[in-house]
């Protein structure tokens, strides 16, 4: 049971510097007052008391754990205060083997200091060399240097073994060439109907100035089509300068613009009908809708897209044409 | 008594040995000497919470459904009875409603990932300041770093896997993010993905990261990170006896293993009990995903934050020029900064031994400000992170302070810029100036608080010489500790001064006085007595 050791070519002493010092041979510091192991934690009565403090320590534990289980079982998991109960007793019962396993290292076990020696963290010059002249045998016997046909052929090999690696990975995805193309295709195409989440159909009058609608194409409200949904918004007439050539893609006032940020394709619909201002929340790029949505602040680059709007022969919202851009963030085929 | 356990032990020893000969190396393990200090366990809470992650993480696997597939809720939670979802939400809601207790191991499972990553980070402060990253231990720090990286990465994982709108919203951001990656950014993204945006593949894929590759990447590298720590041993702060070459403090067995053993509990009981009273990531409340909601005020959690911060910084730029588009609005903040803060973080062992040409073998701690290039350059770079964490929440923040929430978009980029190089100084001047102080207790003693009056009036404090035992060697000579003696220049160091400071930086003393095994002896006479 001795504590020192030097098998293994460590040693270890357990030591402190005051008796026996340590390695600098400086003398430890004087006991200070508040000493932990004081003198008042000395003696049977004080041993018997710190056995009875880690004692009940584990026995609130084991009480904890028995009421998880009262909890668990006797109360209705819809209550109120099941999961807090439940987080309270497990939070006692471990709280109790930590503490008292602590306290039982720091008042039952003896304060010791121990000192250990570091092994060198290098091998010997010779130790090495042994080893590079193991290796370099090695490699002399295996003939790689002077056979290059051995060499590039395996080389080879491992490199054509990669090959089967990229058919696997890209029938991860689409085919690549269609990726661009299905981000450049507008969900949109022309005469698709304006409808709300629920479904209905759109026409004038059902917003009212300053309003604002999340529509989707033909009732299309999936979310596998993620860059679809549009703002219809009802500007009052003469606020909307439209971009030269785009005068006709408003119909009475109301515009229409993809919901799908430029900047990371968050729905960019907090509206302010005041200002016409809006804001995406995720990076709070403002685009300003009487303006063709043109970014006025924040990361994004570009305008929201626009949608042509018209009407049909029943008198509702439809798409006077499909996207003329690509929607939602830029990519590298955009443009 | 003794003797009896003696035997216990002896026989199924003697099993174990005759197959593995194992004595040898379980004595050597027990009798590993391990270091006291209060920061060397912050380590130990991110491998703790990793053992939680791992035991609920389990239990929350049997109950998970990671499919896509659009089912009506029928569960008990009432608003969103009849709504349509996928199949991953809807089990995340029979889970935190239906199941006995799975609310409270979900919650303990978010928890303890928060308390992972950032007791990750914390550590990641103590190694960096204190220097303990230095040679032999630049793997160990590599490995921390990729247990850093991999760990943001599993948290991402695993909080975007319920499909509520908040994590959705998180995915749509980190495609488009990926998206923006030049040549082969979309490709990339429809093979994650499986297709454009939301798909139907990302939250199967998003599983198998989450429960099997990156986990198990994670306990590799925690295995190896703590066979290194092993087999290098530990480092220690500077003290009365304490050399490069050798370890001070308490033996594995008994007494670090009660400890360390016990702080485990005591770390599973906050996260127990936080599971319990804290409520965290309600997704009922947020709704399952759809790619034309958006809650406003959504936070990611804390350590994507950063990212968050970065992206709201960045300015409208973007590049259009020969039939391809750059979004540098995206890719800069996105994709390169992160890069570049990681890599430095990587790096900065070699760079700093490359600029101090130090070659040597460290295995006692500097304190910070024995180091105020490398302690400035530490909060130079914590600066930077934490403005643009703080900008991840400049629209809560505005809110708060009533303040214009353009305003603080401006104010973040100027702070980003100009805060980082003015805390440099400042952490500079700071650490000059402590070391001052220690020269001038080394120099005129410690105050000692008996205040002598002259007997022309004036009155001057008595200050007591330091003694040797609070000496603390200087970091200068650590080769030469005998040249420090006579030395006592402005750059040796003195821990004296700690005194109001205690054992915060420096190693405790212990006050034991008789060897371990003596005691023991000691205690045994005082039991039978």
């Amino acid at each position: 049971m001795s504590t020192h050791d030097s098998a293994g070519g460590e040693s270890l002493t357990g030591n402190t510097s005051a008796s026996a010092p340590g390695d600098t041979g400086r003398p430890a510091n004087p006991p200070s007052a508040k000493s932990p192991t004081g003198p008042e934690d000395v003696g049977p009565r004080a041993d018997k008391r710190s056995e009875r403090l880690v004692a009940t320590c584990f026995g609130v534990s084991s009480l904890a754990a028995i009421a998880f289980l009262v909890v668990f079982w006797a109360l209705p998991k819809t209550d109120v205060a099941y999961t807090p109960l439940l987080g309270v007793c497990l939070a006692v019962s471990l709280f109790g083997v930590g503490v008292g396993a602590i306290l039982w290292a720091k008042k039952i076990m003896p304060d010791e200091e121990a000192v250990q020696e570091r092994h060198p963290m290098y091998s010997t010059p010779e130790d090495a060399a042994k080893t590079a002249a193991v290796f370099a045998e090695g490699t002399e016997k295996t003939g790689v240097a002077r056979r290059r046909l051995l060499r590039y052929s395996f080389l080879g090999a491992m490199g054509t073994l990669a090959l089967p690696i990229v058919p696997i990975i890209s029938d991860l995805g689409v085919h690549p060439r269609g990726n661009a193309r299905q981000l450049k295709t507008s969900p949109w195409k022309k005469g698709d109907r304006l409808t709300t989440e629920e479904g209905a159909p759109v026409r004038i009058g059902d917003l009212e100035y300053g309003g604002i609608l999340t529509v989707f194409p033909n009732g299309n409200t999936s979310p596998s089509n993620s860059l679809a949904p549009t703002v219809l918004i009802r500007l009052r007439a003469g606020e909307n300068q439209p971009r030269p050539g785009r005068e006709t893609w408003e119909v009475d006032g109301h515009v229409a613009y993809s919901a799908i940020c430029t900047h990371a394709g968050c729905p960019a619909k907090l509206y302010e009908q005041q200002t016409h201002h809006m804001l995406c929340p995720c990076h709070q790029s403002t685009f300003l809708v009487t303006e063709h949505c043109r970014p006025i602040f924040g990361p994004a680059a570009r305008p929201l897209p626009q949608l042509p709007l018209a009407l049909d022969n029943e008198g509702f919202f439809v798409a006077g044409a499909a996207y003329q851009e690509p929607l939602g963030p830029s990519f590298w085929e955009r443009s | 008594m003794t003797t009896m356990t003696g035997k216990a032990i002896g026989g199924g020893a003697r099993y174990v040995d005759e197959r593995l000969t194992s004595a040898n190396f379980i004595r050597r393990s027990m009798n590993k000497v391990f270091p006291d200090h209060w920061s060397f366990m912050i380590g130990e809470i991110a491998l703790y919470s990793f053992i939680i992650l791992l035991l609920t993480g389990v239990y929350l696997m049997l109950f998970f459904d990671a499919t896509a597939r659009e089912v009506i809720y029928n569960g008990s939670y009432m608003p969103l009875k009849g709504v349509p979802m996928s199949e991953a939400y809807s089990s995340t809601l029979h889970i935190s409603f239906d199941v006995r207790g799975g609310l409270i191991m979900r919650q303990i499972h978010h928890w303890a990932a928060l308390l992972f990553v950032s007791s990750i980070v914390v550590h990641m402060m103590r190694v960096f300041f204190t220097g303990a990253f230095r040679k032999p231990r630049e793997i160990n720090w590599l490995i921390g770093v990729g247990l850093m990286v991999l760990g943001l990465l599993e948290g991402f994982a695993g909080y975007s896997l319920p499909d509520d709108l908040l994590s959705g919203t998180g995915l749509r951001i980190a495609y488009s993010v990926g998206q923006s990656v030049p040549v082969v950014g979309t490709w990339s993204t429809f093979l994650l993905f499986g297709g454009n945006f939301p798909g139907e593949s990302i939250i199967g894929r998003l599983y198998v990261v989450h429960i099997l590759l990156v986990p198990g990447i994670l306990l590799a590298l925690i295995t190896a990170h703590m066979m290194i720590l092993w087999y290098q041993k530990h480092t220690q702060f500077r003290g009365p006896g304490r050399t490069e070459e050798n370890v001070v403090g308490s033996r594995m067995y008994p007494s670090y293993a009660a400890k360390g053993g016990g702080f485990f509990f005591l770390v599973f009981g906050v996260v127990a009990a936080l599971g319990g009273l804290a409520q965290i990531n309600p997704v009922w409340m947020y709704g399952p995903f759809n790619p034309s909601q958006v809650s406003a005020g959504a936070q990611p959690d804390w350590y994507i934050g950063f990212l968050e911060g970065s992206l709201r910084l960045s300015p409208g730029w973007e590049i259009r020029a020969f039939g391809h588009t750059i979004p540098l609005n995206i890719l800069i903040p996105g994709v390169v900064l992160p890069g570049i803060m990681f890599g430095l973080l990587a790096l900065y062992p070699f760079l700093e031994a490359a600029f101090t040409k130090d070659k040597a073998q460290h295995h006692l701690l500097d304190r910070p400000r024995d180091k105020p290039v490398r302690t400035s350059l530490g909060v130079m770079s914590l600066t930077f992170y934490f403005v643009l964490w703080i900008m991840g929440a400049n629209d809560i923040a505005a809110h708060l302070f009533r303040i214009s929430l353009n305003l603080t978009t401006y104010m973040g980029q100027v702070a980003l810029f100009l805060l980082p190089p003015l805390m440099y100084a400042i952490t500079y001047r700071i650490c000059i100036g402590l070391q001052r102080s220690d020269h001038e207790v080394l120099v005129h003693g410690v105050e000692t608080g008996t205040i002598h009056r002259l007997p022309s009036g004036e009155y001057i404090e008595v200050h007591a010489p330091v003694q040797e035992s609070q000496l603390v060697l200087s970091p200068v000579e650590p080769d030469h500790p005998e040249r420090i003696e006579g030395e006592r220049g402005p750059r040796a160091l003195v821990s004296a001064a700690g005194r109001a400071v205690g054992s915060f930086f420096v190693a405790k003393k212990k006050d034991t006085s008789v060897p371990a095994d003596q005691r023991e002896r000691d205690d045994d006479t005082l039991t039978k007595r």
